[in-house]
């Protein structure tokens, strides 16, 4: 838990997730071997990870105490982490695991965990609701579950008040608001937050800092995956792809026969 | 048949997710030469022990607890793991609902094996005894096959995927109902503010309308809606409009992060075909793209492709549908 400051208020303790991935819009598909081309496409900060930051160091501006991201990867992630450091965030650490590709959520959480145990005391973490190339939403909370604290999963606003947080959460059918005592492990979605860009004195500011870099074979954690990627390719849709040209009128004539002559519409 | 472990198990806490996993469930079961099994855990769902044993479920945990009430994850994760260690099933199937994959998560870490979340399709390698499942990745640009090689097997299961399994007579099963002395939830839920829904069943439409970022302004919606209406269809919506600009709710997203559909007709207008989109509508029987930009994606996408403005065919498009429809 954290430690009360002088005026009351409890400092807190954050660990933020991230994830870097390829920004999905720039990924294209080799036609020939259906696989993906991923050469000079851009790598970023998963984007409900980057409100994950910004909440966190929201919730820190306004109660004091430190934030620290955390991500896992070969030494490229460590992009992100200047990233994150560029916004604001105390310390970062990344967890490299060298060339393994072949991680599930299962050992990236696993590893996190345990950096987290390693890292120190904290009262929140928070990561993104899902990432935008995976969208298991299954680190978030298998991380909750190995460190043994709730989880309180698709935050779309939270506020902290002493050591107790309120949480809407977006579900299906429903907004439902929660209070809970930290420690707890928090996903956001993308509304909670319109996430800062680093201004020039915060980037000079955090260019001091370096992300500190955990070893993954140190943190004693079984490197192999339970979920075996057999093949990933881009799906075949056979379809028609008949263009209908001509005037407006003629154009929406023929589609209207064609499609009853389908069978989707009509009878 | 075995007496015991080694079963294909099922659960939701929505009882439509249910039906839909014991109607696979049941071909796993059977594939394997084991029991398929249902869990129940929600206190609205206690009374459909029997109608799942019609559908095909051989045993149905009934598991009472007052601590299972409310929508966070960790007192059902409790009860399925008591159950997982006591029976050892082979395989969990879970409907990937916000909840059951929370759950899911959290029950794979503790029995220290994986899940292959939101699959699309799901197969059993007979040979290997291994269960082999399709999921979007890359934002729905590729579909992964993958298998998970520790037990159990643990899937969560995009609603709609699967038929929902037919009621038959003569099924017969074993009810087991047990109190469970659960842990309650740390949290108190102070307020549950219904979503407005407007009732839109997109995963049932025969026929679904989409707009996508051609949609000039908010108020222009009112041109699909129309052709929509004619069509006695749905509206459906890319990403943008529903995430980003918030132009329509949630329950018209289609896509990765919204509904998975398989209308007779998708006529997807001013909409440019963005991976995580196809996901969703890629199942459509007929699709038909209208995009002013010859380039879009979505026309690789589609049987009939019209490049041309939105706004101009799409208002004739309706009116050539009502004077053809009689409508």
């Amino acid at each position: 838990m954290g430690s009360s400051t002088d005026t009351g208020e409890t400092m807190v303790q954050i660990v933020v997730c991230v994830k870097q991935v390829y920004d999905i819009g720039g990924l294209k598909v080799d036609p020939k071997t259906r696989s993906l081309i991923t050469e000079r496409v851009e790598r970023k900060i998963s984007d409900f990870d980057k409100n994950a930051l910004e909440e966190a160091l929201r919730t820190k501006e306004k109660q004091g105490g430190s934030v620290i991201a955390i991500t896992l990867g070969s030494p490229t992630a460590s992009d992100s982490l200047r990233e994150a450091l560029n916004m604001g965030v105390d310390e970062a650490y990344l967890i490299d695991v060298g060339d393994m590709v072949e991680l599930d959520a299962r050992v990236t959480a696993d590893l996190i965990a345990a950096a987290i145990k390693r890292i120190g005391v904290f009262d929140l973490v928070i990561c993104g609701e899902a990432s935008v190339d995976m969208y298991a939403a299954q680190v978030g909370p298998r991380i909750a579950e190995r460190l043994g604290i709730p989880l309180v999963s698709h935050a779309r606003s939270v506020s902290l008040s002493g050591s107790v947080v309120t949480a809407e959460r977006d579900l299906e059918d429903a907004y439902e608001t929660v209070e809970i005592s930290t420690p707890l492990l928090l996903t956001v979605t993308k509304e909670i937050n319109e996430p800062r860009i680093p201004k020039i004195t915060m980037v000079i500011k955090a260019s001091k800092k370096t992300a500190k870099v955990l070893n993954a074979q140190d943190l004693g954690i079984q490197l192999t995956p339970s979920v075996r990627v057999l093949k990933a390719l881009a799906p075949v849709t056979e379809r028609k792809r008949e263009t209908i040209g001509g005037k407006t009128g003629e154009i929406t004539e023929s589609l209207v026969r064609q499609l009853i002559k389908d069978g989707v519409v009509g009878g | 048949m075995t007496s015991d472990g080694s079963d294909v198990w099922v659960f939701s806490e929505r009882k439509d997710l249910v039906f839909e996993l014991l109607w696979k469930g049941r071909e796993l079961a059977d594939g394997l030469g084991v029991r398929l099994c249902a869990i129940i855990l929600d206190a609205g769902l206690q009374g459909e022990a029997d109608s799942f044993i019609q559908r095909g479920a051989d045993k149905v945990f009934v598991i009472e607890s007052p601590a299972l009430e409310g929508s966070l994850p960790e007192p059902s994760t409790d009860a399925i793991c008591n159950l997982a260690s006591q029976h050892a099933p082979q395989v969990l199937m879970v409907g990937s609902t916000k909840k059951g994959n929370d759950i899911a998560a959290r029950v794979a870490t503790r029995l220290e094996t994986g899940v292959i979340a939101n699959c699309l399709s799901v197969r059993l390698d007979k040979e290997a005894r291994l269960i082999l499942a399709d999921r979007p990745s890359y934002g729905g640009i590729l579909t992964s096959t993958e298998t998970c090689i520790t037990k159990p097997q643990i899937l969560t299961i995009t609603p709609r995927i699967f038929e929902p399994a037919a009621p038959r007579e003569n099924q017969h099963g074993e009810v087991v109902r047990t109190e469970m002395s659960l842990k309650p939830s740390r949290s108190r839920v102070v307020r549950t503010a219904p979503k407005q829904i407007k009732g839109v069943k997109l995963e049932d439409a025969k026929i679904i309308v989409a707009v996508g970022r051609g949609l000039a302004k908010k108020e222009d919606v009112g041109i699909v809606e129309e052709l929509a209406r004619v069509l006695g269809g749905e509206v459906g919506c890319s990403s943008p409009l529903a995430e980003d600009l918030k132009w329509l709710p949630a329950e018209q997203l289609v896509g990765l992060t919204g509904h998975k559909v398989k209308p007779k007709l998708y006529l997807a207008c001013g909409l440019s075909g963005q991976a995580q989109h196809i996901t969703g509508m890629r199942d459509s029987h007929v699709v038909v793209a209208i995009n002013n930009d010859p380039e879009a994606p979505i026309f690789q996408q589609s049987d009939y492709c019209i490049v041309g403005d939105m706004y101009e065919v799409v208002p004739a498009l309706t009116e050539t549908f009502r004077r053809i429809l009689q409508k």
